[in-house]
């Protein structure tokens, strides 16, 4: 049974079709998906499965939903979240018209694979049946056969029923000899590995990894065979030989199906004192365990945290233990059956309580010099930390260290359950700490319930400021003016806050509160004279609201020369680059020239046919984007990028003058000409910028003499009559030996007749 | 004179194929080899001779009788050394010589160099003059490699114009005729030995072809523009298809003792091409660009070139083991492209803004997978909405504060209401569109909601108490079985309601209907009814109702008659306006036609 043909099909008919796209996510979804090359897949899958959708293919959208659920399920171990689709896929790959789909026998492993992560041994009676009741579909003749397999014998193996395991292991091989298949190159060989060393059978499981070759994917493979040689050369106890073998521990972490071999491997390697039992190695377990809880793979993360709990016990770090027994502890309930869990939880909660009898005390005479100690590790910083707690309670900055050192040692859910457990209303360090965190972590359901209903009745103004402050980070990015009404609340009770101040008086700016913006940068100047950047922010809200007093006093007190001592000021200066946002984020640079302290008029055109803004004047941000601290061969200042002037935010648009653009092409008149043309035109307001340099050259038709050209674009102003420019430049032009034309200009104007003659030099000049 | 037939001294038979076949599987390689030998050879009459001599290389070549020459003023060899290094596969003399004068300035390593001349020759000739004995020239022929003929040279003048020195004469083989090709050789010399320091001639001209200098060796005082410009040339020899748009250096004296270069490619292919180009030289001569792993595998767009005496080359010379000091190289040029890519998003906004241009969608791609590049880049990205692309902070402007997302090109109800709000929504379907905005999600503290997919969990509305009557008679016009209303307000007012269904009970109704166990096997239906027997609501589609809306106003101060058809009106052309596909529930014609029939009913005289 083929079942990639109709695949194979299909691709050839969507790139005949040309659905090209469409053919190539059918080639890379499966790649990146057998490969471990999640973070290629996450970002083409959706597409994958849309296009699939819009073109009604069903059938690919099983293989596409499949693969992914592969991937997820089979290969990164993840479950959480995707129960529900393994389950929609089952149902829709076996509706009427998907019935024949193939893929539709791999989509009951996707939903069997889920519940052996979730629970394995739990669920074995039910992995079983399905899998026998998969088989009784399909023949040996079926890729599929080997997938269905492995999961049967794997479901027998959490069952414990290693002999039938074998057992079937032997029905498949003589299976797949007679279609001339080897099993050691199908994922089953580790399985029978795994069953040997299960049983005891190290030199037999030897010989089965060494020969064992996946035939699905290479670079998964490699690692998985390594690991599995490994782990039997050391059983074998051939050390020297096994850590020949080695696969990274970065590795390992990328790639999740390799967690449980490498665990017993890293397990075999304490039992026989080739590795410590360090913090070191309880970091990588504790990476692991975290990841197979995000995953919700529970069977395997309750196994890890309580070796972890061993482990740390023999340490003595019994914080970490109670940690880790905690941790399988949360997640028990999400068993299917217990088989034993309760009872090993048991045990190590009494080793436990035996330790904490016997309970350190805080050597520290103050909360001081506790505060001030260094660890020589983070078992004996937990150790301490608690020890300061239990001596100081109700000292925040304590309980805040060691969330710190929980934090630290990849302990996040930890360190948050301890703030949620001291977290309280009276004590501000707390509030602010766990808001924090709240709003890192993304938890910003449980942050809005904390702490909505707070009035500033209910706690102390500190209390009320922290998290005044915490709800206008909330909503900085989602919400600026409420962000904004939590700031004042601040300031109204902290009027000397300088964050929050420097806070509302960006966010009034961008609100456009500008008087209340001046107002707060003038409380800033005022409590810190000093700090004369103070001054450049104030500016920027006074230009725009024409506060001109306080523009001057600024101005006077960086030292800025100014045309004028009172009132508006425009005086134009030097060049400089504005950085204009488009509607969509994107950034254009125009040249522009400065015409007061901090506002400036563009003087530069784009391309035709691209955004314009010549002439609108601005106020932009004074802190440039560039420095200027490079210097060019003759020693004038320039950028990194050898530009020449400084390049500001516009911060904003206070003058926006309409203009419409045309263009000018042809031969070159002479610069006397150009300047009459110049100047006629800027009578009319008419601005001329020559966008042609010296090579610019146009041949006569017939000539082989090329002669200089001319090509530049026309800022008229809307205000301004095209009729009067179209003609003053018939005017110039008609004492010119050879034309220029304006075509655009010309046919906006109605002069039909120039359009003939321009349609002609055109031609004439190759223009 | 001496003439006598050699047996070279490991039996070739079947080697020179292996090594043709995988040793070296490009031919350059034997090229490279040659000129390793004829640089080692200068290098080696330096130091045994203190001779300060003007070295060069000298390479011609002759497409039609298909031969290439190589020919150095180096150290030569004498008879002795003939037969022990040129004829002695693996006996290399540079080991040799680095291991007493513990020199770091020879590149050979194997003594397998000499030997790859074979995998592309049929014949290979050597004229060699020693220092030692620069009145003797010997000449060594071999055709196949298995014997050689060793005779003394009828002329000095067939090595070169100062006697002492070595030629080799390679007559090639049919299928490695193009290294007979001055365009050719041209341009693999000036890639793959532009960091040898000894200058390369080719075919009679006398300006080096590797008159290049590295960006690593030039003069400190260069002005940082200088430098740019140098880099960008530098990097324009290694890219075929693109020219570099901006660079940054490896930092000097880092603990990887790494040189080197780094470039993003001014063009690029679809969003997930992978044009990762890794050139690595060690001691000046290049040895391979098959290490594209060394770059994180979201760099599809950059460029670099590495040299470096720690990395370790396989015996072929062609790739690099894989060891400790690889792997850590990987980490640390990782953090190299990140801070440069971070320093030209600070530092060189017009090159930024070309990088941002060219490569948005392998960046979205790369942003997703890695954090720090993530915050480098976050705010400038633009993502495809059905407003055009746009940033994300540009995005939330106009949507005034939530991430909008749709995952599939498909009509829905709340897509409508985005619609007439002229809000964009992001085209989650779209590649690395959806990643990105999660991303972006959880690092910024905004909400990503992805429409359309309707569960119990929908945020788009709240819901708001209002008169029970009122509330008692919508549920009576607009609920249906299984469905819940709920009175809300958003905007525009002038959508009266939008109808969601909710997938997880729709799902536990078609795994729990009595016919699947027809279409699926019992034990596998059981697994997934284990699944939906928690699902414990029953509540298929919840029925937003716009309290904002003239239309339902209205509605509720209407009579009960007129109220019926008049609900109905607005329900099945809300229901036809988002239709997507006919199903046992849901038929567009019917609901044209119920929308047909409750109009004529509203336009009835007794309605009415």
């Amino acid at each position: 049974m083929n079942i990639w043909q109709w695949v194979y099909d299909l691709e050839d008919e969507l790139h005949e079709s040309g659905n090209s796209r469409l053919a190539t996510l059918v080639e890379q979804v499966p790649h990146y998906a057998a490969n471990n090359d999640f973070e290629k897949l996450k970002l083409v899958y959706p597409e994958a499965l849309a296009l699939a959708r819009q073109y009604n293919y069903p059938w690919l959208e099983i293989f596409f939903r499949h693969w992914y659920l592969q991937n997820q399920v089979i290969i990164r171990k993840n479950t959480k979240g995707l129960l529900s689709e393994a389950v929609d896929l089952l149902e829709f790959s076996h509706r009427q018209d998907n019935k024949d789909c193939p893929q539709r026998i791999c989509t009951v492993q996707d939903l069997a694979v889920c519940y052996q992560n979730t629970d394995g041994p739990g669920y074995a009676e039910e992995r079983i049946e399905v899998s026998l009741e998969t088989l009784s579909q399909i023949d040996s003749s079926w890729p599929c056969y080997t997938c269905i397999y492995s999961e049967y014998i794997d479901a027998l193996i959490d069952k414990g029923d290693l002999d039938q395991a074998l057992r079937e292991i032997d029905i498949v091989r003589s299976e797949l000899l007679k279609r001339g298949v080897s099993l050691n190159k199908t994922k089953l060989s580790y399985l029978e590995v795994f069953v040997h060393l299960e049983k005891g059978e190290y030199e037999q499981a030897e010989i089965l990894a060494r020969e064992a070759t996946n035939h699905t994917s290479d670079h998964i493979d490699r690692k998985r065979k390594f690991l599995y040689h490994a782990l039997c050369l050391g059983h074998l106890a051939q050390w020297e030989e096994a850590d020949a073998i080695q696969v990274s521990f970065e590795d390992v972490l990328e790639s999740p199906y390799l967690f449980d071999v490498w665990l017993k491997l890293q397990k075999l390697k304490i039992k026989n004192g080739i590795i410590q039992n360090t913090e070191e190695l309880d970091h990588r377990f504790h990476l692991i365990a975290s990841l197979f809880l995000k995953n919700g793979t529970y069977r395997s993360a309750i196994n890890v945290a309580l070796y972890q709990a061993e482990l740390a016990l023999e340490r003595g770090a019994v914080i970490v233990a109670e940690i880790c027994a905690n941790r399988a502890e949360s997640v028990r309930g999400q068993l299917n059956k217990d088989l034993g869990v309760s009872e090993k939880l048991a045990d190590i909660r009494k080793r436990i309580g035996e330790i904490n009898h016997q309970e350190s005390v805080c050597q520290q005479a103050t909360p001081e010099e506790f505060l001030e100690l260094q660890f020589r590790s983070s078992d004996e910083a937990l150790v301490q930390a608690y020890s300061a707690l239990r001596q100081w309670p109700d000292d925040d900055r304590i309980l805040v260290r060691l969330v710190e050192i929980l934090d630290s040692i990849g302990c996040a859910q930890e360190a948050l359950e301890l703030l949620r457990k001291s977290f309280s209303l009276d004590r501000p360090r707390i509030v602010l700490v766990y808001g924090h965190i709240l709003i890192d972590q993304g938890e910003g359901e449980t942050f809005l319930k904390t702490f909505q209903e707070v009035t500033p009745e209910s706690v102390s103004e500190e209390v009320y400021c922290n998290i005044c402050w915490l709800f206008s980070r909330y909503y900085r990015s989602t919400d600026l003016k409420l962000s904004y009404e939590y700031l004042c609340k601040v300031i109204e009770r902290r009027p000397q806050s300088r964050n929050a101040t420097i806070q509302a008086a960006q966010s009034e700016q961008k609100l456009g509160y500008y008087d209340r913006a001046v107002s707060h940068w003038t409380s800033l100047i005022e409590q810190y004279p000093e700090e004369t950047d103070f001054h450049w922010d104030r500016m920027v809200p006074a230009t725009i609201s024409e506060n001109w007093p306080t523009v001057h006093e600024s101005a006077r007190v960086l030292g800025i020369e100014l045309p004028v001592d009172e009132g508006p000021i425009y005086c134009e200066g030097g060049h400089l680059r504005l950085r204009f946002q488009n509607d969509n984020g994107e950034y254009q640079d125009y040249t522009a020239v400065r015409t007061g302290p901090v506002t400036a008029k563009v003087i530069s055109l784009y391309r035709l046919g691209e955004e314009q803004r010549y002439g609108v004047e601005v106020v932009f941000d004074p802190v440039p984007r560039n420095q200027l601290d490079q210097e060019d061969e003759e020693g004038y200042p320039m950028d990194r990028e050898g530009y020449y002037t400084y390049l500001y935010d516009v911060f904003q648009e206070i003058r926006k003058p309409k203009y419409e653009y045309f263009d000018l092409d042809g031969v070159h008149p002479g610069e006397e000409a150009l300047k009459r043309i110049f100047k006629e035109l800027d009578a009319l307001d008419v601005f001329v910028q020559v966008r042609s340099s010296d090579d610019y050259e146009v041949l006569v038709d017939g000539s082989e003499n090329a002669i200089k050209g001319l090509y530049a674009y026309m800022a008229v102003p809307e205000s301004t009559d095209l009729a009067s420019v179209n003609n003053i430049l018939k005017t110039l032009i008609a004492k010119f030996e050879h034309p220029l034309i304006w075509p655009s200009l010309a046919e906006e104007a109605g002069d039909s007749e120039l359009l003939k003659l321009h349609a002609q030099a055109e031609e004439k000049y190759n223009l | 004179m001496v003439s006598e037939l050699h047996q070279t001294q490991v039996d070739l038979d079947g080697l020179l194929d292996v090594l043709g076949k995988n040793l070296y599987s490009t031919p350059f390689v034997a090229v490279r080899e040659l000129i390793q030998n004829a640089h080692d050879a200068c290098i080696r009459r330096k130091l045994e001779a203190d001779d300060i001599q003007d070295f060069r290389i000298r390479i011609s070549t002759d497409s039609n009788t298909k031969t290439l020459i190589i020919e150095d003023n180096g150290s030569g060899l004498t008879y002795e050394e003939v037969k022990s290094y040129l004829a002695t596969i693996g006996a290399g003399y540079t080991r040799l010589l680095r291991q007493r004068s513990n020199t770091d300035e020879m590149v050979g390593y194997f003594g397998l160099g000499f030997l790859s001349a074979y995998v592309v020759a049929d014949r290979v000739e050597a004229w060699t003059t020693s220092y030692q004995t620069p009145d003797k020239t010997w000449h060594f022929s071999s055709s196949g490699g298995k014997r050689f003929v060793l005779q003394e040279a009828q002329s000095a003048a067939d090595v070169n114009s100062s006697n002492v020195g070595t030629k080799v004469l390679l007559t090639l083989k049919q299928d490695f005729a193009e290294l007979s090709e001055h365009p050719a050789i041209f341009s693999l010399i000036q890639r793959y030995c532009c960091l040898l320091p000894i200058p390369i001639l080719v075919n009679g001209s006398e300006t080096p072809v590797n008159n290049v200098l590295a960006p690593w060796l030039l003069d400190e005082s260069a002005s940082q523009l200088q430098q740019k410009k140098k880099q960008l040339e530098f990097a324009n020899i290694f890219e075929d298809s693109f020219e570099p748009l901006c660079t940054f250096p490896i930092p000097e004296n880092n603990q990887y003792d790494l040189k080197g270069l780094i470039w993003v490619q001014g063009g690029s292919g679809y969003s997930t091409s992978d044009f990762r180009n890794v050139s690595i030289f060690i001691r000046g001569m290049f040895i391979s660009n098959e290490c594209r792993d060394l770059l994180p595998r979201w760099a599809g767009f950059i460029g670099c070139v590495l040299e470096s005496e720690q990395l370790v080359p396989t015996a072929s010379r062609e790739d690099i083991q894989k060891n400790d000091h690889y792997f850590l190289v990987q980490e640390y040029l990782k953090d190299i492209l990140i801070n440069g890519l971070c320093d030209i998003a600070k530092n060189e906004s017009a090159n930024w803004r070309r990088v941002l241009s060219r490569h948005n969608q392998a960046l979205l791609g790369a942003g997703v997978s890695d954090d720090s590049l993530f915050e480098v880049i976050h705010n400038d990205l633009k993502v495809p909405t059905s407003m055009g692309d746009m940033t994300l902070p540009a995005y939330l402007k106009q949507s005034g504060g939530g991430l909008y997302v749709r995952n599939e090109d498909k009509n829905s109800h709340e897509e409508i209401l985005f619609r007439a709000q002229l809000k964009p929504l992001v085209l989650g379907y779209l590649f690395a569109a959806l990643g990105f905005c999660q991303k972006f999600g959880e690092r910024n503290n905004v909400k990503v909601h992805i429409i359309g997919i309707g569960n119990n969990k929908n945020d788009l509305f709240q819901e708001i108490s209002v008169n029970s009557d009122h509330h008692a008679k919508l549920a009576r016009l607009f609920e249906g079985n299984n469905e819940k209303l709920i009175c809300t307000k958003f905007s525009p007012a002038f959508i009266p309601m939008v109808i969601i269904d909710d997938q997880e009970t729709l799902l536990k109704k078609r795994v729990e209907k009595d016919d699947a166990d027809k279409r699926i096997g019992r034990a596998a239906l059981s697994l997934a009814r284990l699944h939906t027997q928690n699902i414990s609501q029953d509540i298929e589609r919840r029925v937003y109702i716009n309290m904002d809306s003239p239309l339902i106003s209205r509605l509720i101060e209407m009579g009960e008659s007129l109220s019926e058809h008049f609900s109905n009106t607005i329900r099945s052309y809300m229901e036809s306006l988002s239709h997507q596909t006919d199903s046992e529930e849901s038929v567009f014609s019917d609901k044209l036609q119920k929308f047909s029939d409750s109009l004529i009913a509203l336009t009835e005289k007794d309605a009415l």
